[in-house]
């Protein structure tokens, strides 16, 4: 098992009502799978995940190395 | 190439130039400013909140990508974070190049990117009933 971090920004962390806990996970487990665990019923249409700041597909495996992973709504800069 | 990315909760103020150089040609600046409606809402401003770390490389990605096509001399990028008032600069670029065309072409398209994948995102504050519009 490793820790990682999950973190939610902007509409995701207010829909979440959290913007930041740590959790335990295997490095088999994609992001789908641990948010589910942590927040379920979450709807992923929208948001996107990162790992350690690259943009990851759901349902890929975290990895061994994973720190970080973020929640990200849909981005509105500028 | 000189690139640089700045965030920021304070008013936009953009750096002086590093130095003219002799073989540039256009020097484009945009502002990106806050209106006062949005939809049908009246608002007293938007409030910006970033992932930064990752904000800045997805930044260096597209500037990186960008600059492989358009071949700037120098990209100065200041996004505001936090309350930004209606009537504020949000979002500052500068590009230098040797010709206009590089120039517009690259600050066009770094902007559309940002709007894709660079994660800052900006929340509404309506306006409060009795504060004075902008």
């Amino acid at each position: 098992m490793i820790q990682v971090k999950l973190i939610a920004f902007a509409q995701a962390a207010d829909s979440l009502g959290w913007r930041e806990m740590l959790v335990e996970c295997a490095p088999d487990d994609s992001p789908r799978a641990i948010l589910e665990r942590h927040a379920p019923g979450f709807d992923f249409t929208t948001a996107r995940a990162a790992v350690d700041c690259e943009y990851m597909p759901w349902d890929d495996a975290v990895g061994a190395l994973a720190q970080e992973i973020a929640v990200l709504p849909p981005v509105s800069g500028g | 190439m000189d690139a640089d990315v700045f965030f920021t909760e304070q008013t936009i103020m953009p750096p002086t130039r590093k130095g003219a150089l002799r073989e540039t040609g256009a020097v484009v600046e945009f502002r990106g400013v806050v209106r006062a409606t949005e939809g049908d809402t009246q608002l007293d401003g938007l409030f910006y909140e970033a992932y930064e770390p990752m904000a800045r490389r997805e930044f260096a990605r597209i500037i990186s990508q960008l600059a492989a096509r358009h071949s700037p001399q120098s990209v100065c990028i200041i996004h505001r974070l936090g309350f930004v008032a209606v009537g504020e600069a949000s979002l500052y670029v500068r590009v230098e190049s040797r010709h206009r065309g590089q120039a517009l072409a690259f600050c066009g398209e770094l902007i559309d990117r940002m709007k894709q994948d660079v994660p800052i995102w900006k929340i509404s504050r309506p306006r409060v009933a009795g504060s004075k519009p902008e």
